[in-house]
C-alpha cells in the first residue's frame, strides 16, 4: 500500500515536511468518511512536489493537515523537526507565519491592503522587518515592481496570483503549499504563474508542495505523489504532461 | 412564493433572532412604559376607591384655582357648617377633613421625608369613624392641642413610639406634640410613601390651615336613600352664600382618580416620547441589518430572479421576512417591556416613591400599540432594502462577491447638502423670532441631510479617525481602518444611531450648560447677601413666615428677607376677549417682603418701584405686560385661593430673570388669607463686623430647630440654583441612554454580519499567521472607529444645534452659548468605550472562524 519506505530519523535534514500514518476521519458511525488512511509521505527540501489525484482522493485534506490548518484523527505530521500535534493554536499560528507559505486557488488577497502590504503581511503580522534584499529579489523575480501600490481589485487574476506567490515567499518559509494555484487562471497566465513557481524552487531554493489535478501544471514539478481514496497510490519523478496523463489513465483502469 | 419566503426566513432563524434584537429593545422600552403607566394608574384608582369607600357625600368649596402643573387648590370651608350637614335626614356621621403641608422632624433633627422632590408630607385630621382606611394600630385618637398620631411607616422610620414627643413643622411654625397613637392605612403602612401627622379637628385647623376651617366634609349616609339624593339634600340644606358644593362618593373618587392620572400622564407621556425616539433610532439599526443581509443574499436573490421570479416577488419575500421579524420582535419586546416596567417600579421605590402595587396592569391596548409601532417601523425599515433586492440583476448570481455599492455619491451629496441648507435656513429663521415649530422642522431637515450625506462623509472621516489607530496598532490597525472605510454606506448606517443619540445629548448639554452659567451670572448679580435658607418644595409648604422674621431678628443678622410662591387667578376686567369665568387657571405669583428685600436680593424691577407695592400692588413680567397691553396703573383683579378678590394695580414691571414667576406681590396681600403662604427662600445678610461662622451657626440652630430648609453660603446657593438644571439634564441623559443601548446593539449586529461576510478573509489571515489576538484587535478597532465616527459627527451636529437653539432662546433673556467641554469629552470617551464593548462578542466570533472551511469555500 505504500510506495515509500518509512522515513528514517535523520531525514529532517533533507525533508522539509513529512507525515507518518496520517489518518483523517470525518463524521462518526455510519456516516464515517476516511479522507486519509495511514498516509506516509515526505517532501524534500529545495524540491517542487505535486500532489495529484481525483476529487475526493484526500489531496486537499492532506495538504491542510501538513500545513497545520487542520488536525489529524491519528498519526503525526512534522514541519522540519516540529511535531504539529504537540502545538497549541498560538504556536501553530506562529509556525504558519514563520515556516509555512500559502498560495490559494482563489488568490485570497486582503482587498483592503495594497499589493506590497499583502506581500509583507505574514512579516508584519509577526512584527518582523524581513530580509529586504530577499523581498526585493522576490518582487523582481515575480516581476511586480510597478504594481506594488495597487489594490487587489486593480490587478488582473495573474497579477493577483503573483502577489500571492510573493507573499508566500516573502518570509523565506521552510515550505510553501499551493492549492490549485492555476485553477482560476487562463492557460497563458497559468503558465506564467507556474514558471514563477518553478523559478522560486530552481533559482531561489524554495520548497513547494502543490495540489493540482491539471497534468500540465504537475509537469512543472520535480516529483508527483498520486493519491486515491485517501491512500498514496504511487509517485513519479521528472514528469512530463504526457507521462502524467498516461499514468492517470492507468490509475483509472 | 409566500411559502418560499417563509421557508427561507425559517432557514435563517438564528439570524432572525439576532436581527430582531433592535426591534425587541425598541418595543420593549415602549411597552414597558405602557405597562408601567397602566400599573400605576390602576394602583391609584384602587387606592382612591378605597380612600372614599365609606364616603357617600363630599362637601367642598366652589372656589378654587387650577395649578400650573395640574391639580387644583381649593379654598377652606367653615367647620360651623358641619352642624347643618349632620342634621340632614339620612346622614349618619359627618367630619371635617384636612390635607395640608406638615413635616415631621426626626429624633436627629432632620425632617422625615425628603425636602422636596420626594413624596409630599401631610398633616390632617384623625377622623377615622367616617371615612377611609385609617385604622388605629396602637394607642388612641389625639385630643387637644398637644396630642397627635403618626402613620405606621413614619413612626417606624423615625423610631417613634407612643408617648414620645414629636416635633412638627407646618404653616404656623414648629411645635411639639405627644404621640398618643399610631395608625395604619388599610394593608399598607403609608400610602404612596407620604408621611402623615394627624390631629384632632380644632388643632389641625389652627396649626395647618386657619382656625375654624377645614378642606372638606366627609359624610356617611344611613343607606336609606341613594348617594345622589343624599348629596342633593345636603346641597339644599347648605346656605348659598357659603359657596359650597356637594359631590357623591363616586363623583369625588372619579375626580381624584382623574387628577392623579393627569399628573402621572405628564410623566408617562415624557417616557413614551423618549421610547418613540429610541424606537426611531432603533429603526436605523433595523434598516442597516436589512441592507446588509440583502447584500449578503444578493446571489440567492439573483438566483431566484434567474430561475424566473420577478422583481416584486423577490421584494415581497424580503418584506414578508420583515413583517415576520416585526411581529416576533414586538411580541418578545412586549415580554421584555413587562420586565422593564417592574424595573421602573423598583427604581421609583428606591427613590422613595413607594407605590403599593396591586399587580401588573397588562392591557390589550398596550399590546396592540406595541405591535403597531414595532411592525410598522420594521416594515418601513425593510422597504428600501427590499426594493433594492428586487432590482438585483439575475447575472449577479454568477458573480463572486457581493458588496453594496455607495450608490450615486454626487446625487447623494447634492440632496444631502440641500436638506442641510434648508434645515439651517429654517433654524436661523427660528433664531430670528420665527415660531418654535420652524426650529423643529429645521432640526429635522439638518438631521435628514446629515443622514443622506452619511456615506459620503463616512469614508474620509473613518480614514482620518483610523490614522492614529493604524500608526499604533500595526497591520491590525491598518486593516481595522480600511475595514471601517471599505463600505461607507454600511459604516454610516451603523454610526447613525450613535450620531443621533450623541447629537441630541450634545445639544441638550450645550443648552443646559449655557442656561446654568446664565443662572449663575444672574443670581450672582442679584443676590448680595451672605447666606440663603432654601426649601425645594415650591407651592406646597415651605418655610413658615414666622421663621423668616425670627431669622431677621437674630443677633449678627443685618437683613433677612423671604421669597415664596403661591397661586392666584389674575383677571383683567377690561379685557373683554377673555371671559373671566371660563378659565379657573391659576398663575404663579412670587411673594416678597418689600420692606426687607431692598439691597439684599434684586428682583429685577425695570420700571416702577418696590416700595409702592403695598397690599394691592402687583409687579408684572415685562413681556407678559407687553403681550396683554398692561402698563403701570392698569387695574387687575387678583383672586386668591380663598376666593377673595383684590382690586390690584400694576405698580411696576420686572425683567423676569430673577423672579421665578410672571407676577410679584407683597406677602401683605395674603396676610388675611385662610390658606397660609410660605417662603421658599430666605436671603440673609450678616451685620457689618459680625463673624460669618457665628452668624451661620445661629441661623443653622434656628432652622434645624424648626427642622426645615437647607442653609447655604452665597456660593453654595448659587451653585444649587444652577444645579437644578442638572436634574432635568440627568433625566434626559437617562432616557437618551436607551438610544445608546440600541446603538451598541446596532454595532454588534453589523460587526457580526461583517465578520460572517468576511470569514473567508479572516480564515486566510489566520492561515498566513494572524494570531487570535490580532484578529480581535482588528475587529475591536473597526468598532471603535465606527462608534467614534458617529460620536464626532454627532458632537459637531449637536454643537451646531446647540448654538442655534441658544440663539433662538437668547432674546428671552441674554442667553449666550457656552461649549460643554467636559460633556463633549465625556461623550467621546463613552463612545470609545462603547466601541470596545460592542466589539467583544463579534471579535470572539471572528476568532472562531474555521480556517479550512473559510478558505476552501468558493
Amino acid at each position: 500500500m505504500t510506495s515509500l519506505p518509512p522515513p528514517t530519523t535523520t531525514n529532517s535534514n533533507t525533508h522539509a515536511a513529512h507525515a507518518r500514518g496520517a489518518t483523517k476521519i470525518y463524521g462518526t458511525g455510519d456516516s464515517e468518511v476516511h479522507a486519509l488512511e495511514h498516509v506516509d509521505v515526505a517532501f524534500e527540501r529545495g524540491r517542487f512536489t505535486a500532489i495529484m489525484g481525483p476529487s475526493g482522493s484526500g489531496k486537499s485534506t492532506l495538504m491542510h493537515c501538513i500545513a497545520g490548518l487542520d488536525s489529524l484523527t491519528s498519526g503525526s505530521v512534522y514541519i522540519g523537526d516540529t511535531d504539529l500535534s504537540q502545538l497549541n493554536d498560538k504556536s501553530l499560528t506562529q509556525l504558519r507565519r514563520d515556516k509555512v507559505g500559502f498560495i490559494f486557488q482563489a488568490f485570497n488577497l486582503i482587498p483592503t491592503l495594497t499589493a506590497y502590504e499583502n506581500i509583507v503581511l505574514p512579516l508584519t503580522l509577526g512584527k518582523k522587518k524581513g530580509d529586504e534584499t530577499w523581498i526585493n529579489r522576490v518582487i523582481d523575480t515575480i516581476n511586480l515592481r510597478d504594481r506594488l501600490t495597487h489594490r487587489p481589485s486593480e490587478l488582473s487574476g495573474g497579477q493577483q496570483q503573483r502577489v500571492a506567490i510573493a507573499r508566500a515567499l516573502a518570509s523565506q518559509p521552510d515550505i510553501i503549499f499551493a492549492d490549485e494555484p492555476t485553477g482560476n487562471l487562463d492557460s497563458k497566465t497559468g503558465t506564467e504563474v507556474l514558471t514563477f513557481m518553478r523559478r522560486a524552487v530552481s533559482d531561489l531554493g524554495q520548497t513547494i508542495v502543490m495540489v493540482t489535478h491539471d497534468a500540465t501544471a504537475a509537469s512543472y514539478a520535480d516529483r508527483i505523489v498520486f493519491l486515491a481514496d485517501g491512500k498514496v497510490a504511487g509517485e513519479m519523478f521528472q514528469p512530463t504532461a504526457q507521462k502524467v496523463l498516461d499514468y492517470l489513465k492507468h490509475l483509472g483502469e | 412564493m409566500l411559502k418560499l419566503a417563509l421557508k427561507m426566513t425559517w432557514a435563517r432563524k438564528g439570524r432572525l433572532v439576532l436581527t430582531s434584537m433592535a426591534i425587541i429593545l425598541g418595543t420593549g422600552f415602549l411597552s414597558g412604559t405602557f405597562v408601567f403607566r397602566d400599573t400605576i394608574n390602576q394602583t391609584f384608582d384602587r387606592l382612591f376607591a378605597d380612600v372614599f369607600r365609606d364616603v357617600d357625600a363630599y362637601v367642598r368649596s366652589t372656589t378654587f384655582i387650577e395649578l400650573d402643573f395640574g391639580g387644583e387648590q381649593r379654598a377652606g370651608i367653615p367647620i360651623s357648617a358641619l352642624d347643618t350637614v349632620r342634621q340632614v335626614e339620612g346622614v349618619v356621621s359627618a367630619a371635617g377633613d384636612i390635607q395640608q403641608f406638615a413635616r415631621v422632624i426626626g429624633k436627629d433633627g432632620t425632617p422625615l421625608g425628603s425636602d422636596g422632590g420626594g413624596p409630599p408630607t401631610f398633616g390632617g385630621i384623625a377622623t377615622f369613624e367616617t371615612a377611609g382606611l385609617w385604622q388605629i394600630d396602637e394607642g388612641r385618637l389625639p385630643v387637644g392641642a398637644t396630642e397627635m398620631m403618626l402613620d405606621r411607616a413614619t413612626a417606624d422610620n423615625g423610631e417613634f413610639v407612643v408617648g414620645d414627643t414629636v416635633r412638627v413643622v407646618a404653616a404656623k411654625g414648629a411645635r411639639q406634640f405627644t404621640l398618643v397613637g399610631i395608625a395604619s392605612y388599610g394593608d399598607i403602612s403609608s400610602p404612596g410613601g407620604s408621611t402623615f401627622a394627624l390631629f384632632d379637628q380644632p388643632t389641625a385647623s389652627e396649626f395647618l390651615l386657619e382656625p375654624g376651617f377645614v378642606d372638606a366634609f366627609l359624610i356617611a349616609g344611613d343607606g336609606s336613600v341613594s348617594d345622589e339624593v343624599l348629596a342633593d339634600r345636603i346641597d339644599a340644606a347648605l346656605a348659598d352664600d357659603l359657596k359650597l358644593e356637594t359631590l357623591t362618593g363616586a363623583e369625588i373618587t372619579a375626580e381624584v382618580q382623574g387628577q392623579i392620572k393627569d399628573v402621572l400622564n405628564i410623566f408617562s407621556t415624557f417616557l413614551i416620547v423618549f421610547s418613540y425616539i429610541a424606537l426611531g433610532i432603533g429603526s436605523f439599526v433595523i434598516y442597516n441589518v436589512f441592507s446588509i443581509t440583502a447584500a449578503q443574499r444578493q446571489r440567492e436573490n439573483a438566483l431566484l430572479r434567474a430561475i424566473g421570479a420577478n422583481r416584486r416577488q423577490v421584494s415581497r419575500a424580503m418584506l414578508v421576512e420583515g413583517t415576520l421579524m416585526g411581529v416576533v420582535g414586538s411580541l418578545l419586546g412586549f415580554a421584555v417591556g413587562i420586565a422593564l416596567s417592574q424595573l421602573l417600579n423598583a427604581l421609583l421605590k428606591a427613590t422613595g416613591f413607594e407605590v403599593p402595587t396591586t399587580g401588573l396592569a397588562i392591557k390589550p391596548g398596550s399590546l396592540v400599540n406595541t405591535l403597531i409601532a414595532g411592525v410598522s417601523v420594521t416594515v418601513l425599515a425593510a422597504w428600501l432594502p427590499a426594493r433594492r433586492a428586487g432590482r438585483v440583476p439575475p447575472l449577479a448570481a454568477l458573480r463572486d462577491t457581493a458588496l453594496d455599492s455607495a450608490g450615486n455619491l454626487k446625487r447623494r451629496v447634492s440632496i444631502g447638502l440641500v436638506l442641510v441648507a434648508l434645515g439651517a435656513v429654517a433654524m436661523v429663521a427660528a433664531s430670528n423670532d420665527a415660531p418654535i415649530q420652524v426650529l423643529g422642522l429645521g432640526v429635522l431637515g439638518v438631521f435628514a441631510g446629515v443622514l443622506v450625506l452619511g456615506p459620503a462623509i463616512a469614508r474620509p472621516v473613518a480614514l482620518a479617525l483610523g490614522t492614529p489607530v493604524a500608526a499604533l496598532r500595526g497591520v491590525s490597525g491598518t486593516m481595522a481602518r480600511q475595514n471601517a472605510a471599505r463600505n461607507p454606506k454600511r459604516t454610516s448606517r451603523t454610526a447613525a444611531p450613535v450620531l443621533l443619540g450623541v447629537a441630541l445629548v450634545t445639544a441638550f448639554t450645550a443648552l443646559a450648560v449655557s442656561i446654568r452659567s446664565e443662572i449663575r451670572d444672574t443670581f450672582g448679580d442679584a443676590f448680595s447677601g451672605d447666606f440663603a435658607l432654601t426649601v425645594d418644595s415650591q407651592g406646597s409648604g415651605g418655610i413658615p413666615l414666622s421663621l423668616t422674621d425670627q431669622i431677621a431678628g437674630l443677633d449678627g443678622v443685618a437683613q433677612a428677607t423671604g421669597v415664596g410662591f403661591t397661586s392666584v387667578r389674575i383677571v383683567d376686567p377690561n379685557d373683554t376677549t377673555l371671559d373671566p369665568s371660563a378659565s379657573m387657571r391659576g398663575n404663579f405669583v412670587q411673594t416678597i417682603n418689600p420692606d426687607t428685600i431692598d439691597g439684599l436680593f434684586d428682583i429685577g424691577v425695570v420700571e416702577g418701584t418696590l416700595s409702592s407695592l403695598g397690599r394691592d400692588g402687583i409687579l408684572v413680567e415685562q413681556d407678559r405686560a407687553t403681550e396683554r397691553g398692561w402698563k403701570i396703573g392698569t387695574r387687575l383683579q387678583v383672586i386668591r385661593i380663598d376666593g377673595a378678590v383684590i382690586d390690584a394695580e400694576v405698580r411696576g414691571l420686572v425683567s423676569g430673570d430673577t423672579s421665578f414667576a410672571n407676577y410679584v406681590a407683597s406677602r401683605e396681600m395674603f396676610a388675611d388669607a385662610p390658606t397660609p403662604i410660605f417662603d421658599s427662600f430666605v436671603y440673609i445678610k450678616a451685620a457689618e463686623g459680625a463673624v460669618l461662622d457665628d452668624v451661620e451657626a445661629r441661623i443653622a440652630a434656628i432652622s434645624s430647630d424648626a427642622g426645615i430648609g437647607t442653609l447655604q453660603s452665597k456660593e453654595g446657593f448659587i451653585d444649587a440654583q444652577a444645579a437644578q438644571i442638572n436634574q432635568i439634564l440627568g433625566l434626559i441623559y437617562g432616557l437618551l441612554g436607551l438610544s445608546i443601548i440600541i446603538a451598541i446593539v446596532g454595532i454588534v449586529i453589523t460587526l457580526l454580519l461583517s465578520v460572517f461576510e468576511r470569514r473567508r478573509e479572516i480564515g486566510l489571515l489566520r492561515a498566513v499567521g494572524m494570531t487570535r489576538a490580532q484578529v480581535r484587535t482588528t475587529v475591536r478597532w473597526e468598532s471603535v472607529i465606527t462608534s467614534l465616527l458617529g460620536a464626532v459627527t454627532g458632537v459637531v451636529l449637536g454643537i451646531v444645534m446647540g448654538v442655534v437653539v441658544v440663539a433662538a432662546l437668547a432674546d428671552d433673556g441674554g442667553l449666550t452659548f457656552r461649549l460643554p467641554v467636559t460633556g463633549t469629552i465625556t461623550i467621546v470617551v463613552i463612545s470609545f468605550i462603547l466601541g470596545v464593548v460592542a466589539a467583544i462578542y463579534p471579535a470572539w466570533r471572528a476568532t472562531k472562524v474555521n480556517v479550512v472551511e473559510a478558505i476552501s469555500t468558493t
